[in-house]
């Protein structure tokens, strides 16, 4: 510490470590030519831009990924669009899972995922993971295999499910009060484990 | 002549954002003991953020995991598995927060953490939905790299690290707030469109309702507020309109540190409520909102009166309004109260 001390306060890193007056000038960024500021104060400069970037990464972001067609729609982990209950739906559209008959028995009549009472029925990841397969489904895409895998491993909890995957078009309050779907399209019909 | 320009409506927009300036008596004194602050809060950051990756439950679900749909940073998990990928960020992340959590003055830790946090939050996101609570969490440890290295003793000889430091632990609530202001401020827009459409809009008094029909039914699963707020939908309007305000105007609470310690709380009530409601917890964001805003390190003795005047949009509107009522010659009608000055 205390040959820190006897240093020049310029020869200091923002780590605190000493290095050459050379490294030193080139780690100041935008400090004017002729311009000697210490070390701690060029550390602070760059602090400043990295927090004015760190803040625009997070802010537009996602939103060039998005603009860039990237299939992420702008969730590229770690940044996040936080577009989380921005719209009030009346009328509501997403897909579902129809379970037709589970463990080698009918049932009748069929049941959505989140109504089957499997372990994971009231997650909200398998909720979205189920809206991804659709997605991959109908747009024919390569990983459409992945997406049901970890469907049909992780929440129909393993093979001989025989479901279908359906469209549908609902009004939450209307449904919650007892009311039924405005519409039902199936979009395809698998058994888990095996191939469509 | 551009460059200054430039400055000074940086200098203005900063200034508008900062709101009434906090006194200049004892500004030295208040620095000391918002780095002492600070350099405790760091450290109750990384016990936090232990914590938070060390729950069991992730482990076993990496283990259990027989399939993934692996985020773009945890690709390579497809050579290896998930139980084995799982069990391998697992305890990289483990055993960095605890070296962060013992000795965060060390650079190399805060970096490895950050890495493996990073590897973490992407592992917890390929089960085919990407859970938002490891975000905040992510860029916070990624600020952190850039936090001056040493110990307090070291870091408070000179001004320039000072600063640093100070600046680097504010960054981290800023970007937390940024968050929310960003959600609040899709929400707004989308709203007044869907307003300007006449269909139910954010600002709707049944918003509320229809977003906790919509993820109840989506998931067929219930909490304890759902009924009574679904049969009574206005219950929730004003909770709703308080939460977009929130929201919407968190990045300017963090440029106002009297606004600190009511937003954090107001944004935990709001995650907590979302809990009873809609089952939404959020309750890594909790945790988090206690450490960096609760107890936040630039945060001065609550004062009511210069808190109520901070307030965005309310606080501002009251400050220029008395401004001009200062400058208002003498005769001529207030704009507060209309009557002669």
């Amino acid at each position: 510490m205390s040959a820190r001390r006897l240093l020049p306060a310029r020869t200091l890193s923002w780590s605190g470590t000493r290095v050459k007056p050379a490294l030193a000038n080139q780690s100041n960024l935008g400090r004017p030519r002729g311009a000697c500021y210490p070390g701690s104060v060029a550390s602070y400069r760059l602090l400043v831009r990295v927090v004015v970037g760190t803040a625009l990464a997070l802010t537009i972001g996602p939103s060039v990924v998005r603009a860039a067609g990237h299939r992420s729609k702008g969730e590229m982990f770690p940044l996040s669009r936080w577009a989380m209950f921005n719209r009030v739906d009346s009328e509501v559209d997403d897909y579902g899972i129809r379970i037709r008959s589970l463990a080698g028995q009918t049932v009748s009549p069929p049941v959505y995922f989140e109504n089957a009472g499997l372990e994971l029925s009231q997650s909200v990841t398998a909720y979205h993971a189920i809206q991804k397969f659709a997605e991959r489904t109908l747009k024919q895409e390569a990983d459409v295999g992945t997406s049901r895998t970890l469907v049909e491993q992780r929440y129909l909890g393993g093979p001989g499910v025989e479901y279908e995957l359906v469209a549908r078009r609902w009004d939450p309050l209307v449904r919650w009060n007892g009311g039924s779907f405005k519409s039902e399209r199936v979009i395809a019909s698998f058994v888990s484990g095996a191939s469509q | 002549m551009q460059q200054v320009r430039l400055d000074r409506a940086r200098r203005r927009v900063v200034r508008w954002l900062a709101g009434a300036p906090l006194p200049s008596a004892g500004l030295f004194q208040r620095r000391r003991e918002s780095l002492f602050a600070a350099y405790i809060g760091v450290r109750v950051f990384y016990a936090v953020a232990l914590y938070q990756v060390c729950d069991a439950a992730s482990l076993q679900r990496f283990l259990d995991a027989t399939a993934l749909d692996p985020l773009w940073c945890v690709r390579w998990a497809r050579l290896t598995g998930p139980a084995l990928a799982g069990s391998i960020v697992y305890a990289a992340t483990v055993l960095c927060a605890i070296a962060c959590a013992l000795a965060p003055a060390r650079r190399a830790a805060r970096i490895a953490f950050a890495v493996a946090l990073f590897e973490f939050g992407g592992l917890e996101s390929s089960f085919g939905k990407i859970n938002h609570g490891w975000h905040v969490l992510s860029v916070c440890a990624f600020l952190l790299c850039f936090l001056p290295s040493g110990e307090l003793n070291w870091i408070r000889r000179s001004t320039g690290r000072v600063q640093a430091y100070l600046l680097c632990v504010w960054s981290l609530l800023a970007s937390f707030f940024l968050t929310y202001t960003i959600s609040g401020g899709w929400k707004v827009a989308v709203g007044l469109v869907q307003a300007a459409r006449l269909e139910p809009n954010a600002f709707s008094p049944s918003a509320l309702a229809y977003h906790v029909a919509r993820r109840l039914l989506e998931t067929g699963d219930s909490t304890p507020l759902a009924h009574v707020l679904l049969r009574h939908p206005t219950f929730g309007w004003p909770a709703n309109l308080l939460t977009l305000y929130l929201e919407t105007f968190a990045i300017i609470a963090a440029f106002r540190p009297r606004l600190h310690r009511p937003w954090a709380m107001g944004l935990i009530a709001f995650h907590l409520g979302s809990g009873l409601v809609l089952g939404i917890g959020f309750y890594h964001h909790v945790l988090l909102l206690g450490v960096l805003g609760l107890a936040s390190p630039f945060a001065p003795a609550f004062d009511a009166r210069a808190t109520l005047l901070d307030l965005p949009l309310f606080g501002d509107a009251w400050r220029w309004l008395s401004a001009r009522r200062r400058q208002a010659p003498r005769g001529e009608a207030s704009p507060l109260t209309g009557r002669p000055a």
